[in-house]
């Protein structure tokens, strides 16, 4: 009977699922260390629990944690584990997390921003860069030409590429602006596991920064092609640009979060 | 109040100094906020009295004795404007080239080049050029990128710049091919490409799509064959041919070649025999003596002659591999499965972090194990670090059948651990196996690619897109079809042999010859004992060292052999840039006298002419054959960057200040507490 009850403890249940995907974090590790991704997801993973320790732990809850959630998690884990990719998995896994750390701390089934927290410390960033990263290009070299037009230099958009006066400005691999997508989208979460939002507020609050973070990145497109074909002179490097919008990115989303999302959940 | 204000000055503090970071970083080069582009050339826009076109001919003659080629290109720089001018040049040379002479003449006047320390013949130009003293330098930019700089050329000046190189000439399917490259196309450089960090050579101006420079150029091949010719022919070129022997002729371009200088000159010769052919070259210097042994294949095979095939297949499933490059070597595993016989066996080795084993000795390549391998490979998923060393380990020890050829194909996008090892047990191993390597994905690791394919003597493959599968694997498979002969030994009798190259000796492929260089001591004597195994026989022959003598023809054998030592020592630079390989390139060049990355050629005429005022003028190169007008961006370069978006440290440190300042602004405050203002 005392071993049932340990069974039931939150501590227990939370160690067993969490050693349970073990093949996950084995991989996790491994990714960090490979080169092939940035290695900074960590530091999501350290804010959550930071935000969890600071914000929440007054209220943490000591008592029972219904485990059907995680059995079907981790039921699914074992069916696919042949067929998905490890990233997929480790999405389940820190879904499954997300679960845990939301009925201890915040007495929800699944906070919003915590497992925001969790999905972004995985080593995402090249998988959103392969998959993601033409297609942005694509839009911002479209909004990119329509600035251009609004500012009186005639540019045309062809793929990625734009047109202008005979000459060909490319928005290479790099401009996608991924890096800056998940520093923003890292404000983000840590503003929704902060306040508490709700999956609908953080649904909404994720669009907004989405758009604004997109908005920025063609922003910082149409300086940067000023100062390459040398039209305008921009005393900054092409560094100090990318530097520059993503301060007042930031800003502005921390506005955003602070003077309405909060206000209206 | 304070604390915020505090916040703030620190994210203040940040933003300015994450700029400054950004100017001051030197990433992969000391400019690398600007992508280094081409441009236009437009006459109307030079100065007026400045000769904008200095180069006025290029004349280049090619004598081929047996298997050598020695090239003299001669370079004819004038100006005819009213103002002294440096000429820069840009022009391209052979990969298998070995440059190792050069002569500046001025009027009745020649300057034998000499060679030195890269930064220290830079230095001597400069301060030649400053003085006023006509000078000449040579540099390496690439292997295959020369840059020749010639100061104070006076208005009226003709200067000629002779080159000397001198390239050893293999035959792929019995045919031997010279090339001589013309015209450098427009490249772009950015901070990405860690191998060559300074690129401002590829800032050079272009002619328009068709326009010509009007530059002279003149082309004759003169070939001593050594054996009787079996025909003679160009790719690229229309040309006369005068045969003066069976084993000699002479080539010229024809008259109405225009625009020679926008394509490579590509002429190919056949010669004739059945069997396998073992040639010597010796060379006897003041200090050291060199010698060169060729076996070629024949050019008939006979199919009971071939040793058996055994395939092992290495494939990386690490981490970097997820996605589309594990896709495609899917898909090419899939063609190069097609070209397997039941005769053939093969294996599988996956390798990520650890090493799978399809099984523990190869198989048949049977329909029923070519589907147990598929589905042993769709298993399992890109994931984890990779350890190619590791996993040619395993694949090494797998137990060898007799009188089987063995050939591992290494499948990667390159992004491994412990390269420079990788390359030290190919080579070690050549005699055990073969080693050839496929490059997978949109950024593949060229260095690591190239330099297993050195190591393995063989040639690289890359495939940077799904539709170049099928093509790719079918080209790797006729080449490496068909195993001449394995096991490969040659023992020196008799003949004080050292720094061999390459210490160990792959299988001899129908497409391509065995290449021995080496350095001996003493009288050549003794013998010579190659061994291997054609299929189910032993197969011996021997060569007399003293059967063959010095001659003077073959003074090029100290160049060629440096290059093959060059060619080693930088694929192991080019991993780890250490200072040892640096200056053992930097020895290698000057001990032999050979151009390389560290090394340039310097020839000054000590009288000084002017007061050392000119302009510097670049020469304009043609587009190359087939390459349109966008290959060349505008004035200041047409890419907006290829520059990536700030680092990562930089947008979290951003982000985190940012966080703090505003949740601490939006905190609610403490009851009593005052409002400071």
């Amino acid at each position: 009977m005392r071993a049932l009850k340990l069974l039931e403890r939150p501590s227990v249940i939370g160690l067993a699922f969490f050693f349970s995907f073990w093949p996950v974090w084995s991989w996790y590790v491994a990714r960090l260390q490979d080169g092939a991704d940035e290695p900074f997801g960590p530091v999501a993973l350290i804010l959550c629990l930071l935000i969890l320790f600071f914000r929440y732990r007054a209220t943490a809850l000591a008592g029972e944690l219904p485990p059907v959630p995680l059995i079907a998690i981790l039921f699914l884990y074992l069916l696919t584990a042949g067929i998905l990719p490890f990233l997929l998995k480790a999405i389940l896994a820190a879904t499954g997390i997300a679960y845990l750390l939301s009925r201890i701390f915040v007495q929800k089934n699944m906070q919003a921003g915590i497992c925001m927290l969790l999905i972004l410390s995985l080593p995402v960033i090249a998988s959103l860069q392969f998959y993601g990263g033409y297609p942005i290009r694509l839009i911002t070299s479209e909004a990119v030409a329509v600035l251009l037009r609004l500012s009186g230099t005639f540019a045309q958009a062809e793929g990625t590429v734009l047109k202008w006066a005979g000459e060909l400005v490319a928005i290479d691999a790099p401009c996608a602006g991924i890096k800056m997508l998940w520093s923003g989208m890292l404000i983000n979460a840590i503003f929704s596991a902060w306040w508490n939002y709700s999956w609908r507020l953080a649904l909404v609050a994720s669009l907004c920064s989405s758009f604004l973070i997109f908005l920025a990145n063609v922003f910082r497109s149409y300086v940067l092609f000023y100062r390459e074909t040398g039209l305008v002179s921009v005393p900054l490097s092409h560094e100090g640009v990318g530097i520059l919008v993503f301060f007042l990115l930031a800003q502005l989303l921390c506005c955003v979060h602070i003077l309405w999302l909060r206000k209206i959940r | 109040m304070k604390r915020v204000t505090g916040y703030f000055l620190a994210g203040l503090l940040l933003f300015f100094g994450g700029i400054k970071t950004a100017h001051a970083e030197p990433a992969a080069c000391d400019d690398c906020d600007k992508v280094a582009a081409p441009f236009f050339f437009v006459k109307s826009q030079q100065a007026d009295g400045v000769e904008s076109l200095p180069l006025k001919a290029t004349r280049v003659n090619v004598a081929v004795a047996g298997v050598i080629a020695r090239v003299q290109l001669q370079q004819e720089y004038q100006n005819t404007g009213s103002t002294p001018i440096e000429a820069i040049y840009v022009f391209p040379g052979s990969t298998r080239a070995s440059v190792h002479g050069m002569k500046m003449t001025i009027g009745e006047r020649v300057r034998i080049a000499r060679i030195k320390e890269k930064e220290q013949a830079r230095q001597e130009y400069n301060e030649a050029k400053q003085q006023g003293k006509t000078a000449s330098l040579l540099e390496q930019e690439r292997p295959n990128v020369f840059k020749m700089n010639v100061a104070n050329i006076l208005p009226g000046d003709t200067i000629l710049v002779d080159l000397e190189y001198s390239e050893l000439l293999v035959p792929t399917d019995g045919e031997y091919m010279f090339m001589f490259p013309t015209v450098v196309g427009p490249r772009y450089a950015g901070s990405e490409d860690a191998a060559y960090p300074k690129e401002g050579w590829v800032e050079n101006p272009y002619l328009y799509e068709g326009e010509q420079t009007n530059s002279e150029f003149t082309f004759s091949l003169a070939l001593k064959a050594g054996m009787p010719i079996q025909h003679i022919a160009s790719s690229s070129h229309a040309i006369d041919v005068m045969y003066k022997g069976k084993n000699e002729a002479l080539i010229d371009l024809q008259q109405e070649n225009q625009g020679a200088d926008t394509k490579d000159i590509v002429i190919k010769y056949r010669l004739q025999g059945n069997d396998i052919e073992t040639g010597m070259l010796l060379y006897e210097s003041e200090e050291e003596n060199f010698f060169v042994m060729m076996m070629e294949p024949p050019a008939r095979h006979i199919p009971a002659q071939m040793p058996g095939r055994e395939y092992i297949f290495t494939v990386d499933i690490s981490g970097s591999m997820f996605g589309f490059p594990l896709e495609v070597s899917k898909h090419l595993m899939k063609e190069l499965f097609t070209h397997l016989t039941p005769e053939d066996t093969f294996n599988l080795v996956l390798f990520e972090g650890g090493t799978s084993l399809f099984s523990e000795t190869s198989v048949p390549a049977t329909a029923e194990n070519l589907e147990r391998a598929f589905a042993f490979f769709y298993e399992k998923q890109g994931g984890g670090g990779t350890e190619l060393l590791s996993a040619l380990r395993r694949a090494y020890s797998i137990p060898r059948q007799e009188h089987m050829s063995r050939t591992v194909v290494v499948i990667t996008d390159g992004y491994i651990s412990a390269e420079a090892q990788v390359f030290d047990f190919i080579r070690t191993n050549l005699n055990r196996m073969n080693v050839f390597a496929f490059g997978i994905g949109s950024s593949v690791n060229r260095h690591l690619i190239e330099g297993i394919a050195h190591s393995g003597k063989g040639e690289p493959f890359v495939i940077t897109d799904a539709y170049q599968v099928e093509q790719t694997a079918r080209r790797f498979g006729e080449y490496i079809s068909m195993p001449l002969l394995s096991s490969i030994e040659v023992a020196f009798q008799g003949f004080d042999v050292y720094d061999v190259e390459p210490q160990v000796l792959p299988d001899l492929m129908a497409a391509r010859p065995l290449i021995l260089t080496g350095k001996y001591r003493g009288t050549p004597g003794g013998t010579i004992t190659v061994t291997g195994e054609r299929g189910p026989e032993l197969f011996e022959r021997q060569i007399r060292p003293a059967d063959h003598s010095h001659d003077p023809v073959n003074a090029a054998l100290p160049f060629l052999w440096a290059r093959e030592r060059l060619v080693q020592v930088q694929d192991y630079f080019r991993l780890d840039r250490s200072e040892q390989r640096r200056q053992e390139i930097t020895h290698l060049g000057l001990k032999y006298n050979v151009l390389t990355e560290f090394t340039s050629f310097i020839a000054v005429d000590e009288i000084v002419r002017s007061d050392g005022k000119q302009e510097t003028v670049k020469q304009p190169l043609p587009l190359p054959e087939g390459v349109s007008n966008l290959a060349v961006g505008g004035a200041s370069g047409s890419l907006v960057p290829g520059v990536p978006e700030p680092s990562l440290v930089i947008l979290l440190l951003s982000a985190l200040l940012s966080l703090a300042v505003w949740l601490k602004i939006a905190a609610p405050k403490r009851a009593g507490e005052k409002c400071e203002r």
